[in-house]
């Protein structure tokens, strides 16, 4: 491992995992002189009867909840005509703060309400790379297990619009086991494929970040060791906890570097055709090592290290290990079976737009990714693993 | 002149490639022709075996069919029409549409029972047809100019003609087709001959005369539909008095009327712009599909010129949905839509759009709520794609994944829902949220059953799963014979027997036993027309398995192009948000419905056609 010349890493949450998490909420909260906090959940978080379980935690505290809010539509976004609403909502209840449980558009939709209360103007004022200018008010994210790739990281999107900036990760991270709830096989799977897309491209690539690495080799490695028997025994507490953990490394070590080609193509797939992100991801993830190898463009040997760990590394000798760990990573998405397409065609993706695909991330990754190498590895990605 | 007979029909197909200005001509296996009947039906089929899975709707390895039905030619009540079929380019999927225009009577009497376009011409053609062929015709001088005026253009060389307009040109995804003053509407068809560089085609036609193989049987039966048709209150009195535009009233009454991009469900001014405020203003006449025995459509005064009346759709996405009650002004709209050539429905519903989207912040433009002004330059732009008017010309499923707004772009699969709130027809909901190409009003029609002649509860999920797939499977029979989709009012309603029962029984026996209900209906009008025209036989219990054989063959070609239950949805603002004219602010309750719709319909819980239905339905897998 080699010391950059120069590094910066940016990590702004504290991560409160395993029992008891719930309650520390109260302490944090006044760690950020906050005590009065809007808490937004979706419909289906509601049902599954985790918002009663959240409130029961906060007995004994001196929290009061300024408003409960459980009927966050269930849409892929934060969408503006709610995000106005519950902005009016908290400045109506005199909130101070804001708790998020569940993921994807609950989690956006509170770092939008949270841009609404802290500034002046309309929200999508601040959409983009590091428009907002400061501080946002306290914010907490209860995981549920879900993992729609912003939860723990510096993004979110609000109307389809992509905002960025250090400011909207969360404060405070809570991974509670009573709150992670199994997720189907197919959402495991998919959640994961978000998740280790995210990592991978934080530490696979040339961009040598020793803190990044930590993060993001922890997250590779609780997911290459938890995701298998998840999706065979859905209920595995310890393994679903391990895996909200990993969601959480890689949204941070992600914010840290700038969106990787599988990343801004997946999330360019998804938008159009409706796929899960995860599932677009799971395809081309093992393919973009493949045809970065193909390239000769570097992939460095640390994954290996990341998803067999110290010995494991030390095993294979040192000119294998890239093509070692690709080999890894393809048989883990393979042995998923038929959970994931293995091809964009099975997954009936238009050849047609490639183009336009290829365009968006690109536009998405700020050109660091190049039109031409999405469209290549969009094209090898057809017929996808043999 | 003595005119030279068909009868029955022609069988013989065109079929055109642009790119080596070549035809050729094939006949229509007899096979085909009992499987899928004509139309829109055998249309489908024919693409289904000549295209490939992921091709680009506008680009030259798409196809489009226009095919007649074996009615057409006949002189059976309303079957002036013809249908058109091909890849969509606002959806990505399959999409057909129906046309009363006279191109239809022309082709087909010109010898041709349908026509394949594909390839692409390296600059812009038009198509002349005659009994002997096709030929290429250099489309300079028409290029770029107004559907009408290029019409006019060419019709001088033919009894009929389909054209496109400039926005056809500038692949406006919701351009259309104009054929006399009808249109094939939905779906971006003009796209795709915009992309094609085909201005248009006419077809010298009057060289055939098309006579039925039975013609007793035939007689017979376009007595006993006319008879339907003049008994029908619909069809005799609604339609034919008031046009489409009946609707409007109708849907205020049961809330089903959108207002301000389907934010409200009625409207105080909403008779300002009904058909009874028509008749009683604009001094209307008729001006309908010829030949046509029910005459929905009219032409009236606007504005000091005699125009065609917009049709409810128009009204409807023009008028309350974007707070505008001045039938001047919607005139104004359609009659920019029908020059530029562009889907009234898709436009209408893309520029609320972009005014809640403008309202919100989301988008920038000067479209406002309540007012006229900007709607008909925006329309201009969007038919020449100038300034906004090119993205807009994107319609709104592309505009709110760019901009965002998706909760509030009220398409389905790409494809603008016409001017129902199905938050006040639940039925209409799951037949928006399934239909196959897109949010179309027309697969089942639900609406007026639910919402105007009270057979169903608008606000229960009972029954609408049959219903709509009995519904689906009618009007892809209707739209393969083919004969206008009114007709289905009096061959449902007029029968003796629904006639005489009490409403509630009705009701009840339709809900919970929506299959026996189909017995009291006289569907055998059509299929009695078929089988005298061919000669075949048909019985209205296989020509029912024939509509549903059409509808999953679409479905299943649809499948193959990435449709699955994640896109048998609805708009976000349909299932999530209630309306301020609802005090109890349903929303529609479609998680209840689809599953049922799934099961009957024999598709596998992810809305995939089973292998053992599509085996049953002699539909061959690829
Ligand atoms: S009823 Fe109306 S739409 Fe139908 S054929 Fe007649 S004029 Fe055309």
């Amino acid at each position: 491992m080699q010391l950059p010349e120069s590094y910066v890493f940016f990590s702004q949450p504290k991560i409160n995992s395993g029992k008891n998490a719930l309650e520390h909420i109260y302490v944090e909260l006044a760690s950020m002189d906050a005590r009065k906090p809007l808490v937004l959940a979706s419909r289906q978080v509601a049902e599954q009867g985790l918002t009663k379980k959240f409130i029961k935690s906060l007995y004994d505290s001196n929290v009061i909840i300024g408003s409960l809010y459980e009927e966050v539509y269930p849409y892929h976004y934060a969408c503006i005509s709610q995000l106005n609403d519950l902005a009016e909502l908290f400045r109506a209840r005199g909130c101070d703060s804001i708790i998020a449980i569940g993921g994807g558009s609950v989690v956006d939709l509170a770092k939008g309400v949270n841009i609404a209360v802290s500034n002046e103007g309309s929200v999508m004022d601040y959409a983009g790379e590091n428009v907002l200018r400061k501080r946002l008010k306290p914010f907490v994210y209860v995981s549920t297990g879900q993992c729609g790739g912003t939860e723990t990281s510096n993004e979110a999107y609000i109307e389809n619009r992509r905002f960025v900036s250090d400011f909207l990760f969360p404060d405070v991270i809570v991974l509670d086991n009573r709150m992670i709830t199994s997720l189907t096989r197919q959402r495991a799977a998919e959640a994961a494929m978000v998740a280790l897309t995210a990592a991978i491209e934080s530490c696979a690539v040339p961009y040598n970040n020793p803190m990044n690495d930590l993060y993001a080799n922890v997250a590779i490695n609780f997911i290459y060791e938890n995701l298998h028997g998840v999706v065979k025994k859905p209920k595995i507490t310890h393994g679903n906890l391990a895996l909200a953990n990993a969601y959480a490394m890689a949204g941070i070590a992600f914010s840290n570097i700038p969106p990787g080609i599988v990343y801004s193509l997946g999330i360019a797939i998804a938008r159009d055709t409706g796929l899960p992100r995860g599932k677009c991801m799971g395809c081309l993830l093992p393919l973009s090592l493949e045809y970065r190898v193909m390239k000769h463009e570097s992939i460095r040997s640390e994954l290996l290290y990341a998803l067999l760990g110290i010995e494991g590394y030390c095993r294979v000798p040192e000119k294998d290990r890239t093509q070692t760990s690709i080999a890894i990573l393809r048989q883990f998405v393979n042995d998923l079976g038929d959970i994931l397409p293995k091809s964009l065609k099975d997954m009936h993706v238009s050849r047609y737009k490639f183009e336009e695909y290829s365009r968006m991330a690109s536009e998405m990754s700020k050109k660091r990714v190049s039109q031409q190498d999405c469209m290549q590895l969009l094209d090898i990605a057809w017929e996808g693993i043999a | 002149m003595v005119m030279k007979e068909i009868t029955g029909t022609s069988n013989k197909i065109l079929e055109v490639d642009l790119t080596t200005q070549k035809f050729s001509v094939f006949d229509i296996p007899e096979k085909d022709r009992k499987m899928y009947l004509g139309g829109k039906g055998l249309g489908l089929k024919l693409l289904y075996d000549r295209m490939a899975v992921g091709v680009d709707p506008l680009g030259p390895d798409n196809i489009i069919a226009f095919m007649m039905g074996v009615l057409m030619g006949t002189g059976a009540s309303c079957s002036g029409r013809f249908a058109a079929v091909t890849k969509s380019p606002l959806t990505g999927i399959m999409t057909s549409a129906s046309c009363g225009g006279p191109f239809g009577m022309a082709l087909k009497t010109s010898g041709w029972d349908g026509l394949l376009i594909k390839g692409k011409s390296a600059k812009p053609v038009y198509l002349y047809i005659d009994s002997k062929g096709v030929q290429f015709r250099d489309a300079k001088t028409i290029w770029g100019k107004e559907i009408r005026k290029a019409q006019d253009v060419v019709l001088k060389e033919g009894s009929g003609a389909v054209v496109i307009g400039p926005a056809g040109e500038n692949l406006v995804r919701f351009a259309n087709i104009c054929s006399g003053h009808r249109f094939l509407g939905r779906g971006g068809m003009g796209a795709v001959l915009g992309a094609k560089n085909l201005k248009a085609v006419v077809a010298k036609g009057q060289e055939y005369k098309i006579l039925p193989v039975k013609s007793k049987k035939f007689e017979k039966t376009k007595k006993r539909s006319t008879k339907y048709i003049n008994q029908n209150p619909i069809t005799s009195n609604q339609y034919r008095i008031f046009g489409t535009n009946s609707h409007v009233m109708l849907s205020n009454k049961a809330g089903i009327l959108p207002v301000r991009n389907f934010t409200g469900g009625s409207h105080g001014e909403a008779a300002k712009v009904s058909g009874e405020r028509i008749v009683a203003k604009h001094n209307p006449k008729f001006s309908t599909c010829k030949p046509c025995t029910i005459l929905c459509g009219h032409k009236a005064t606007f504005n000091g010129e005699e125009r065609s009346v917009p049709e409810f759709e128009t009204t409807g996405l023009f008028g309350p949905n974007l707070e505008i009650f001045d039938p001047n002004a919607i005139s104004d709209f359609n009659e920019i839509c029908t020059d530029m050539g562009m889907d009234t429905i898709s436009a209408g519903g893309t520029i609320a759009w972009a005014m809640e989207a403008t309202e919100k912040g989301l988008f920038k433009s000067d479209l406002k709520f309540g007012s006229p002004k900007e709607v008909a330059q925006t329309l201009t732009d969007i038919g020449k794609a100038k300034g906004i008017g090119k993205e807009l010309g994107m319609g709104s499923r592309w505009l709110s994944k760019k901009y965002g707004g998706e909760d509030f772009a009220m398409h389905v699969k790409g494809l603008e829902i016409a001017a129902y709130d199905p938050r006040g027809a639940f039925g209409q909901g799951l037949s928006f949220a399934v239909a196959n190409r897109g949010g179309c009003h027309l697969s089942s029609a639900f609406f007026s059953l639910e919402a105007y002649l009270h057979m169903y509860q608008p606000y229960t999920t009972w029954g609408k799963a049959s219903y709509t797939e009995f519904a689906e499977n009618c009007f892809d029979v209707v739209n393969s014979l083919h004969i206008c989709q009114f007709t289905a009012f009096p061959v449902f309603l007029e029968p003796p027997i629904i006639k005489m029962l009490p409403t509630v029984v009705l009701n009840i026996s339709l809900s919970t036993m929506a299959p026996l209900a189909i017995w009291f209906m006289d569907l055998s009008v059509w299929s009695r027309y078929w089988s005298s025209v061919t000669g075949h036989r048909l019985n209205m219990w296989k020509m029912l398995k024939i509509g549903k054989r059409i509808h999953v063959l679409e479905r299943y070609m649809n499948t193959r192009e990435g449709i699955a239950r994640k896109d048998d949805t609805l708009p976000g603002r349909l299932l999530n948000e209630g309306r301020v004219s609802d005090p109890k602010h349903r929303t529609v309750p479609l998680e209840k419905m689809l599953p049922k719709y799934y099961k009957v319909r024999g598709y596998d819980e992810n809305g995939i056609p089973r292998d053992r239905t599509l085996r049953k339905l002699k539909i061959e897998k690829k």
